[in-house]
């Protein structure tokens, strides 16, 4: 935590250096087209990238480190496991015995939050079994955790590679959210973001919420207001996604030593869900973010303004997407670049008696600040999936 | 200064200076939402820095009466002034949590004006990267090169049980190093915060029809409740109810103004009284924490905020042990009335004594 353990960079002489990018990212993030933020992204999709794996394994966040630390597109900085699914005490061990049944104890794994940032923590032990790997049992770590905290390292890692560092999150953005208001520039520097988390099609926890975004609303709105051009990967594409006894199969055939841990973490998981009763396999939502960051093209993406329901009194952590162009407001599609498009006003709820403006509007103008996941190729997905996983690249 | 106010003087600062003899420094850690040049804010952290009981670790610094990059290079150049620029500056948080600036416009427009925004404020308004007036020069010296919350996080697991947390801001910093760190609050000695307000005598229109409304807990609420619900040993409490019963007068300013002390010197050239409400806030939770018998009445509470987004968003919510509810609510030690001289005395008494030296 001392700052001779800093990044090669300083938070002053990044400042200084870069004043005038930061001054004018700051002041402009908001108003700037959106839209050419993604293209230049695309266009300079040149790996391998750096990334960050914020997560909180979890049986599919388990699946989606091993595909992780198997595609040669990412560098993985570290990972940073938080309370979700299951406690850090679980999380954090789960995210150990990952990178070591990869080989790649090199990357370091940082201890994060324990509890969400204002709320007490709810954990999925229901769906992810009391060790949070569905029950799948790998024996104790030996590697130990950084000795910095989490939103530490993230701050340090971002700072070390201005403009060069993609946050994937797949669990609640707690750490995320303390990194970025712990160190104000820092949004500034972060390349993207891609998470699994949210809906704009009904939600998992609750009708209304998304699990990630439940267990920290309050943290997932610092993310989605913070300017990083976010990707959004929520259930609306990776319920999609079912793993099937075919998938688990051709793990099962494959040696060596990530497709059988794999396998075994997928075998649980199916005969969980099946158990519960539910007809169709088990989702994998984090592994379809992390895939749909590898290959853009396994999904189709649309823009929205997501602002997340941190208040309700049922609907917490619902995240809800804005735009123009979607549902009922869809356009011909020679109208949908229309200036008259982005003059939608973006509204809260109607006033209450005590008001004394007829119309709350959040937002006066249409810009969006997410890219969010609205279809997924579910078969080539599970062939980048398996194929990753059982060592055919 | 007459002779018989000199001895008087004399004999204050050897009382100070006996009482804390023999002792161990006092280890403190300030955090504040530190405006300038002068105010509660910069005031505070002088009795604080002029008091021979007190090792400051260091200055954390959060968004709040202003922006942090203005309260980081006010609070440098009150360092320089006083040459204590030893002390480290450490920048926290710009942003609260969760509480942004258009929504609370929107607020406003559905519940009512709030009478100070801080760094909100439209007539004070510049943009957060900017420093505003800076009549008293602008510093040469550097801010520290760590963010706040893991400054404090440090300081604590390198003291253990040993450092007071003085809080005269929104509670941003604290909450943030609970988040990365829950032991935190445990590992401090005490909280001491100004800040809250229960149900304050007065006619001020700040407070006649908001009386639970204070500004430090509301500018940042979910971090006011996540710091009241950590583990603290002890946490005390300086509400709106006593600082209107304390104020910064002409006859104050005066005597200060006639010490030669940088300190004094620089409070007499930047102290501003606008309009009859000039409280002395976070100077009173300084000086209680120093001189303890200044404080004749305190009661236990305990304490949360309303987190409801609705017209109550950021008010104090307060328990007495036979009605609070039955979940974890740590007690406050919460101030209810002064000896106002021994206080005036003191804060005098403090800002025209000369600077102790670094330790």
């Amino acid at each position: 935590m001392n700052s001779e353990h800093r990044g090669s960079i300083t938070r002053r002489q990044f400042v200084t250096s870069s004043a005038t990018v930061l001054a004018a990212s700051s002041l402009a993030r908001n108003a700037q087209a959106t839209t050419n933020f993604f293209a230049q992204h695309e266009a300079a999709r040149r790996g391998p990238f750096r990334v960050i794996i914020d997560t909180d394994p979890g049986v599919d966040d388990a699946l989606a480190l091993l595909l992780a630390m198997r595609s040669p597109e990412l560098k993985i900085e570290a990972i940073t496991p938080v309370a979700g699914n299951v406690p850090l005490e679980l999380t954090l061990p789960n995210a150990l015995r990952m990178v070591e049944i990869a080989g790649r104890t090199d990357i370091p794994v940082a201890a994060g939050a324990r509890a969400p940032l204002v709320r007490r923590l709810v954990t999925a032990a229901y769906a992810h079994g009391e060790n949070g790997l569905g029950g799948a049992v790998f024996p104790e770590p030996k590697t130990k955790p950084a000795k910095e905290p989490a939103a530490e390292l993230i701050r340090q890692i971002v700072r070390k590679f201005p403009g060069e560092v993609t946050l994937l999150t797949i669990g609640p953005l707690t750490n995320i959210a303390t990194a970025l208001s712990t160190d104000p520039e820092l949004a500034g520097m972060v390349r993207a973001l891609v998470m699994m988390g949210g809906s704009l099609s009904g939600g998992n926890i609750t009708p209304a919420a998304e699990f990630n975004i439940y267990v920290d609303p309050e943290a997932a709105r610092v993310v989605f207001q913070s300017g990083i051009p976010i990707t959004m990967v929520g259930l609306d594409v990776t319920r999609k996604t079912s793993l099937t006894e075919e998938h688990l199969r051709q793990l099962q055939g494959a040696q060596n030593p990530v497709s059988q841990a794999a396998a075994t973490i997928a075998r649980n998981a199916i005969e969980h869900n099946r158990e519960r009763g539910f007809i169709v396999g088990p989702n994998m939502h984090d592994s379809l973010a992390v895939a749909g960051f590898i290959d853009p093209s396994l999904l189709k993406l649309k823009e929205y303004y997501v602002d997340v329901e941190t208040t309700g009194e049922l609907t917490a952590g619902e995240t809800l997407g804005y735009s123009p162009n979607a549902g009922d407001l869809r356009r011909r599609p020679e109208m949908a670049k229309d200036p008259a498009a982005t003059n939608m006003s973006i509204r809260g709820s109607a006033p209450t008696l005590a008001s004394t403006r007829t119309s709350p509007v959040v937002r006066d103008r249409f810009v969006p600040n997410a890219n969010v996941a609205v279809d997924v190729d579910s078969i080539r997905f599970f062939d980048l999936l398996i194929s990753r996983l059982s060592g055919k690249l | 200064m007459k002779p018989g106010r000199l001895s008087l003087f004399i004999a204050a600062l050897l009382l100070i200076s006996f009482t804390s003899w023999g002792q161990e420094k006092r280890k403190i850690i300030i955090d504040q939402d530190a405006a300038g040049p002068a105010g509660t804010d910069q005031q505070s952290m002088l009795l604080l820095i002029q008091s021979p009981q007190t090792d400051i670790l260091g200055i954390t610094v959060v968004t709040g009466d202003q922006w942090l990059h203005a309260e980081v290079a006010h609070t440098l150049r009150m360092l320089e002034l006083i040459g204590r620029t030893d002390i480290p500056v450490v920048p926290g948080a710009e942003y609260p949590l969760v509480r942004r600036q258009q929504e609370t416009e929107q607020w406003e427009q559905r519940y009512g004006s709030v009478a100070w925004l801080g760094a909100w404020t439209p007539r004070l308004y510049h943009p957060p990267d900017q420093l505003g007036e800076m009549p008293e020069g602008k510093p040469t010296t550097k801010a520290a090169d760590e963010d706040a919350a893991h400054f404090l996080l440090r300081m604590v697991h390198k003291f253990p049980n040993q450092i007071t947390i003085y809080a005269g801001g929104p509670m941003t910093n604290l909450a943030l190093a609970i988040s990365i760190d829950p032991e935190f609050a445990r590992l401090a000695k005490e909280l001491v915060f100004m800040g809250a307000s229960f149900n304050p005598r007065t006619d001020d229109p700040e407070f006649v029809n908001a009386p639970t409304h204070e500004f430090n807990i509301w500018f940042d609420p979910e971090a006011a409740h996540v710091v009241f619900q950590a583990p603290w040993k002890k946490i005390v409490c300086t509400p709106v109810d006593i600082s209107v019963k304390t104020r910064l007068t002409a006859n104050l300013v005066n005597q200060i103004k006639a010490g030669s002390s940088s300190a004094a010197q620089y409070i007499g050239k930047y102290a501003r009284l606008r309009g009859n409400y000039n409280y002395l806030w976070d100077e009173l939770a300084a000086a209680a924490w120093l001189d303890p018998g200044i404080i004749t009445k305190k009661e236990t509470l305990f304490m949360d905020v309303d987190l409801d987004r609705g017209a109550g968003y950021g008010n104090t919510l307060s328990w007495a042990e036979h009605d609070k509810p039955r979940i974890d609510l740590q007690p406050v030690e919460v101030q209810d009335d002064l000896d106002l001289d021994r206080f005036y005395k003191l804060f005098v008494d403090l800002l025209t004594a000369p600077t102790p030296k670094k330790n």
